[in-house]
């Protein structure tokens, strides 16, 4: 049986279709209490990982546990994980009602299941219609209640956002934390950082299969190293000085200002005076998470060449 | 099998069930199942009624054959709703949900095959209803109650192997179009052909083996010895050659170990599958 942490733990994960490489060696863990964003761009791998740590695909090597047991070893896997995932369908023609009864009934758990759920996510009123007429926010709101009738301790979604109104993603952000925070486990996976960034504590960020940030947003803020950008009178002069103090971060923008990362504005300031270069505008780069992630999972920042 | 384990599948047989009435598709194809019964069976009835009128006629059980046949009409929309048991749920991505509430894949399959299995078998007793509704009408004889129940029961035998290898089938292919197609080109086409060129080759009763010729020999044979033993006229004796000559009981077994061969492959085929 399962140990009840509220764990997963993705160790070594490898999967190909054909001879397309979607995973390779992917590795991080996930930790209750707290929300995980699962990030990387589109075909990156998330959806496989997601679908091997469910059970649904089955990995050509390395292993994905939820609570310490392969998800197929839950016996009760709607008790322990609830997923909403994007392929993820309705039978058109079923009520969204009978669609929760028939998965109720599946899970073990009583028909006022159906109704607290259906009311949870605001499908109350639209119980009755038949989920082949629901929009695509209805249908995440709909996947949802399907995924929290076994009142799962651990919660997977794949890009929840996705087709919802403002309005239902604020919600959604809430009730993630929320859940969150009595101590169970939410998994995120989303395309894009900005979507979940005030949603979730802890990020791992995935690029061609493999894993290149896990830990919390917090580090990955402070990780980033922050650089100064001074619009000299003389660019060659300036980098001359630099590279005498071995300095050699230095990057040409776009809008012609060099960005200098090591030393700080004070000492910037100083070796401009020392080579008599003047300064025009001297100020430190904000750091942007979203260039941030976009380093991490191209490898290329900015547009300017190398000094 | 555990006492918890006995109980997860109750629940997902349950599922099945609310899965089933919450759509058309079980009484969408029950509705020509009856209506091909009580037509035919009346047709069956009053041929039965027409030959004993001749001066010299006999009253003889048409009717138990033409129910016999039936049956394998009822078969062929029974094996169509298993097929869409699994396949239906590949084609609307409901399999990720039912996988992700169920304990096992192999449950999910035992669960189908119990609930799916047991709506074959309305789809049976239905066609025994009106198949008798229809041979009275038309005032045919049914022979006697033994021999009346002996047809129905071998032909609902018949009607559940058929859903259950339906199944197999839908679990194998996991494509909806490909799995209904595969099940009716077999029946019309590729099962003809194959008993053709074995005869061709002068291997006959071959086709007698192969699934629609077991699956004929078990829902008829008990109708057409009846009928041979009766005072039939030389015309239609000839007619009878047509039919399987291998033994109800074999035609059951062989009925009976495609159905295992095919559930099993379709077992196998998906667990192995990956759900994208």
């Amino acid at each position: 049986m399962h140990d009840g942490s509220g764990r997963i733990v993705v160790d070594g994960l490898t999967k190909s279709f054909r001879s397309v490489a979607a995973v390779t060696g992917l590795g991080f863990t996930v930790e209750p209490g707290s929300v995980t964003g699962f990030l990387g761009p589109n075909g990156s791998g998330k959806t496989t990982t997601l679908r091997m740590i469910l059970g649904l695909i089955r990995p050509d090597a390395g292993t994905a546990t939820v609570n310490g047991v392969p998800f197929g070893r839950l016996g009760h896997p709607a008790r322990v994980v609830g997923a909403v995932l994007e392929a993820q369908g309705f039978h058109p023609a079923r009520q969204a009602r009978s669609h929760l009864s028939a998965y109720a009934a599946a899970i073990g758990v009583p028909a006022q299941r159906v109704d607290a759920m259906l009311e949870l996510v605001g499908l109350g009123p639209a119980a009755a219609r038949r989920a082949g007429g629901y929009s695509l926010g209805m249908r995440q709101r709909l996947g949802l209640a399907t995924a929290l009738l076994g009142d799962p301790q651990v919660l997977v979604l794949d890009e929840p956002a996705n087709g919802m109104d403002p309005e239902g993603i604020a919600w959604l952000r809430a009730f993630l934390q929320a859940f969150a925070r009595s101590g169970r486990t939410v998994l995120v996976a989303s395309h894009l950082l900005a979507e979940i960034e005030q949603t979730v504590d802890q990020v791992v960020i995935v690029s061609r299969g493999a894993c290149v940030y896990d830990g919390s947003l917090e580090g990955l803020r402070r990780g980033q190293r922050s650089r100064v950008l001074v619009a000299p009178s003389d660019g060659r002069a300036l980098v001359a000085a630099l590279r005498a103090r071995d300095v050699t971060d230095v990057e040409q923008r776009m809008d012609g200002r060099l960005a200098i990362g090591g030393p700080d504005r004070w000492q910037i300031a100083h070796l401009a005076l020392e080579a008599g270069v003047a300064l025009y505008d001297l100020a430190e780069e904000r750091v942007d998470l979203e260039q941030t992630f976009l380093q991490l999972t191209s490898g290329q920042y900015g547009t300017g060449g190398r000094w | 099998m555990t006492v918890l384990a006995q109980l997860i599948l109750a629940q997902l047989i349950l599922a099945e069930y609310r899965k089933i009435f919450s759509t058309k598709l079980w009484w969408g194809l029950l509705i020509p199942v009856a209506l091909t019964a009580l037509l035919f069976n009346l047709a069956g009835g009053g041929f039965a009624n027409l030959v004993a009128d001749r001066p010299g006629g006999a009253e003889l059980p048409f009717a138990l054959v033409t129910l016999g046949l039936t049956m394998s009409f009822t078969a062929t929309f029974a094996a169509i709703f298993g097929a869409l048991a699994v396949s239906s749920e590949h084609r609307h991505r409901t399999i990720t949900t039912t996988l992700l509430t169920g304990s096992s894949r192999q449950a999910v399959l035992g669960a189908k095959l119990v609930a799916h299995g047991s709506i074959g078998l309305l789809y049976a007793v239905v066609t025994v209803l009106f198949g008798a509704l229809g041979a009275g009408i038309g005032g045919g004889s049914l022979s006697d109650p033994g021999t009346f129940l002996a047809v129905a029961g071998h032909g609902c035998l018949a009607v559940l192997l058929w859903t259950m290898l339906g199944i197999g089938v839908g679990s194998l292919i996991g494509n909806q179009v490909a799995a209904v197609l595969t099940l009716v080109l077999y029946s019309l086409i590729v099962d003809p052909l194959i008993g053709g060129f074995l005869a061709a080759a002068d291997i006959p009763g071959v086709a007698d083996y192969l699934p629609d010729g077991a699956s004929a020999a078990l829902t008829t044979d008990i109708a057409i010895r009846q009928l041979a033993g009766g005072d039939l006229p030389a015309e239609l004796g000839v007619g009878l050659s047509a039919f399987p000559s291998v033994p109800w009981w074999v035609g059951g077994l062989l009925l009976t170990g495609y159905t295992v061969l095919l559930v099993g492959l379709g077992g196998v085929a998906g667990v192995r599958r990956d759900v994208t």
